[in-house]
């Protein structure tokens, strides 16, 4: 992987040597003058690679048997997803948007195994996307990753069959221009535990930020993940956010699956949306593209649905502070995004933005 | 498995423009100028890393103990008083100095934890966050540090007796100098073990899940791993983790570094720990310390609970440096253990001392220049 620019020293030493060494050349040349006109843009995405399965059966399963059956279903179902293959069509349409910065929701990996913690993985979102990457010639590099539920159990299968549910931020690492810090990973402090024939499963969630900075204009980049089954527990972690990802005076992106319907005043989960507006953010879409629903989710669990199904918008960039939206738009929607076998690359459809960047106090470094 | 190769990647941004070029150009050569500067290079090419257990401040003796809900939240109330009067602040300030003086390249910290309290779950207000207090710290003393990853861990929140609740958000992290010429990450790993224990309490269960993170350094044209975890304090937990780390983690055809606080010891076989340990090495890895100072104890656990032992009570090496692949030692050493490394308060940085080793880069064919 080449040459990440993540962690050059942002201020002083090196770093303010090389700034003051570009502006003195900027100054001598008109075209770099020019040139940074743009340089207040920045290009994020969000995207819910889908793990392959909604937890139905295993929701479902009342005694150890049933659950144990209910394993094997979703670990054939998972892997019929193909989500290698629906990686590289991910990476596809990264290729095609490049953003700086990506939010990447259930970017997982399956793994199966006999005695002891699985190891073998028989599918990883994650690397299958960032393999794909680097085989289009783009270099993205991992900056954050949030571990998320990590269970195992046995299937009928001979072997225990483990999912690791992850979120993460991928970054250009040939955007020269752009330097990230201060990288934060927490988890929420209220999380959904479900009782299962073999034990309570809590469902860990949390979030990842990392500051970025472009030609002297700082922001924070943060997503998350918000609980998808009990809208309290969601709400709890929505203000569980803005109260510490959000705790900045930098303006703020916030590119997540918030599981809460934007589109919908209605729906039991409309007040999580309703507690981020309210806490100073704005929704990029509904800025710039309404009327247009937008939806984003969610195609069938199987991904093989002949016509999409998309329905609602629950996959938000929120904003906060003066950001200028030059673009939005939905990616992996249509038909012709869709694998060579016919699945869509996710059951959720990606967001892309593209933002101009409010000018900082620190715009004269 | 990825590889560095920063050439292609200027060549790659200076066909997009030349005034990009231009600015990447100064870039290199500032940047071979800084690398020249460096007082180590003319030591040869080496790496400095460092491990350190910054302690949260409690062994949590009082919530184990508690059989009652009310038992259990007076417990927490005399959890919270015993981590404050650590002073974890001015603690995270002394472990600063430690990395201020040194300068190691890259640090793993274990339980670089935040206390936080609130009128109910979750609590959100800051009481004291030793990561970011010692960052602010080596920021202050013009060091240049950041984080590269953080492992969430415990993140347990109980009522206590004082009006509040009082919440432990335990994580281990991965700082690097950010003021390195030609030191490059990337393949960034963060994953939680499967094995974590999971205690009863009378308030419900509180599971102390721990994990690794894991980065791909480029340092002087030579790739390695660098690798930061914590195992268990129950041998047989720490046995499983360490099995699980083995296939995953250090699973690479790069050399390793690998730095922890195992919980392991390596040197009392009939210790209930070693198999952990034994693990690891039978993995391939070197143990530093040892290998260094075959005769010396190099303790780096535990001072008191409360940190105010007035003589130094480290009795187990358990803070490991180790690695695998072609490095060589140039040296090791024990910190934050002297009498003299104590907070203006009298308190040790942490009931743990930290273990810093200076190596030589192993030769890397691919990248060799």
């Amino acid at each position: 992987m080449p040459k990440p620019k993540l962690r050059k020293a942002p201020i002083g030493g090196l770093g303010q040597a090389v700034a003051v060494a570009a502006l003195a050349a900027a100054t001598l040349m008109p075209g770099l003058v020019a040139a940074r006109a743009d340089d207040g843009l920045v290009r994020v995405m969000t995207q819910n690679m889908d793990e392959g399965t909604d937890f139905v059966e295993l929701s479902a399963a009342t005694t150890p048997a049933q659950f144990v059956a209910a394993v094997t279903t979703t670990y054939n179902n998972i892997l019929a997803t193909n989500p290698a293959e629906r990686a590289a069509a991910m990476a596809r349409e990264i290729v095609k948007q490049r953003p700086d910065l990506v939010a990447l929701q259930e970017a997982s990996v399956l793994r199966t195994g006999t005695g002891g913690p699985a190891t073998t993985v028989k599918s990883d979102l994650l690397q299958s996307l960032l393999d794909a990457l680097a085989g289009l010639g783009q270099h993205y590099a991992v900056v954050a990753i949030v571990p998320g539920l990590d269970a195992q159990a046995p299937s009928t299968l001979g072997f225990d069959v483990r999912l690791t549910t992850q979120d993460a931020i991928l970054a250009r690492t040939d955007a020269d221009d752009l330097v990230l810090s201060n990288l934060q990973i927490q988890h929420f402090g209220i999380n959904l535990t479900g009782h299962s024939p073999v034990g309570p499963i809590t469902i860990t969630r949390g979030w990842a930020a990392i500051d970025a900075k472009r030609h002297g204009r700082s922001f924070r980049f943060m997503t998350t993940h918000l609980d998808a089954v009990f809208p309290p527990v969601q709400l709890a972690q929505a203000a569980e956010l803005v109260l510490t990802a959000g705790a900045t005076t930098l303006p703020v992106i916030l590119a997540g699956d918030l599981n809460s319907t934007a589109d919908s005043s209605l729906d039991p989960s409309f007040p999580t949306y309703q507690a981020v507006i309210h806490a100073g953010f704005t929704d990029a879409w509904q800025a710039k593209r309404a009327p247009d629903p937008g939806f984003t989710c969610c195609q069938a669990p199987d991904v093989h649905n002949a016509t999409s199904l998309l329905n609602h918008r629950i996959d938000l960039i929120l904003l906060r502070g003066a950001f200028g939206i030059a673009d939005v738009s939905l990616i992996g929607n249509r038909p012709a995004d869709r694998t060579p076998s016919g699945l869509w690359p996710s059951d959720h459809a990606g967001v892309v933005a593209t933002l101009r960047l409010p000018r900082t106090s620190d715009q004269d470094d | 498995m990825s590889r560095f190769t920063s050439c292609t990647a200027f060549a790659a941004s200076a066909a997009r423009s030349s005034a990009v070029a231009a600015f990447l150009v100064l870039a290199l050569v500032l940047g071979s100028a800084a690398a020249t500067a460096d007082n180590r290079e003319s030591e040869g090419r080496t790496v400095r890393v460092m491990t350190q257990n910054m302690y949260t401040g409690t062994f949590f003796g009082e919530l184990r103990a508690a059989t009652t809900p009310a038992q259990f939240v007076a417990a927490m109330t005399v959890t919270y008083q015993h981590i404050l009067a650590t002073k974890p602040a001015e603690r995270a300030v002394a472990i600063a100095h430690e990395i201020a003086r040194l300068e190691p390249d890259l640090v793993g910290l274990q339980q670089a934890s935040i206390l936080r309290t609130g009128s109910g779950p979750p609590a959100t207000t800051v009481t004291f966050d030793l990561v970011q207090t010692l960052l602010a710290e080596l920021a202050k003393q013009g060091r240049h540090y950041d984080v590269v990853a953080v492992v969430p861990g415990l993140d347990a929140e109980a009522p206590t007796t004082l009006g509040f609740d009082a919440r432990v958000t335990t994580r281990d992290v991965l700082i690097a100098r950010t003021d390195v010429a030609d030191l490059e990450l990337s393949n960034l790993q963060i994953r939680q073990y499967l094995a974590a224990p999971t205690a009863q309490t009378p308030l419900g269960p509180f599971t102390d899940t721990s994990g690794f993170g894991a980065i791909d350094v480029s340092l002087h044209g030579h790739t390695f791993r660098f690798v930061t975890t914590h195992l268990d304090v129950t041998p047989g937990i720490a046995f499983v983790q360490a099995s699980e780390l083995v296939q995953t983690a250090v699973a690479t055809s790069l050399p390793v570094v690998l730095v922890c606080d195992c919980n392991a010891t390596p040197d009392l076989p009939a210790d209930p720990t070693f198999p952990s340990y034994k693990l690891i090495k039978d993995a391939g890895f070197v143990d530093a310390f040892r290998t260094a100072h075959p005769n010396q104890p190099g303790f780096t656990f535990s001072q008191a609970e409360d940190l105010l032992n007035p003589v130094s009570s480290l009795t187990r090496r358990i803070d490991l440096v180790q690695y695998r692949g072609g490095f060589g030692i140039k040296d090791v050493q024990v910190v934050g253990a002297d009498p003299a490394d104590r907070t203006p308060s009298g308190l040790w940085p942490s009931d743990h001392a930290g273990v810093v080793a200076t190596l030589t880069l192993p030769q890397d064919k691919a990248d060799a220049d």
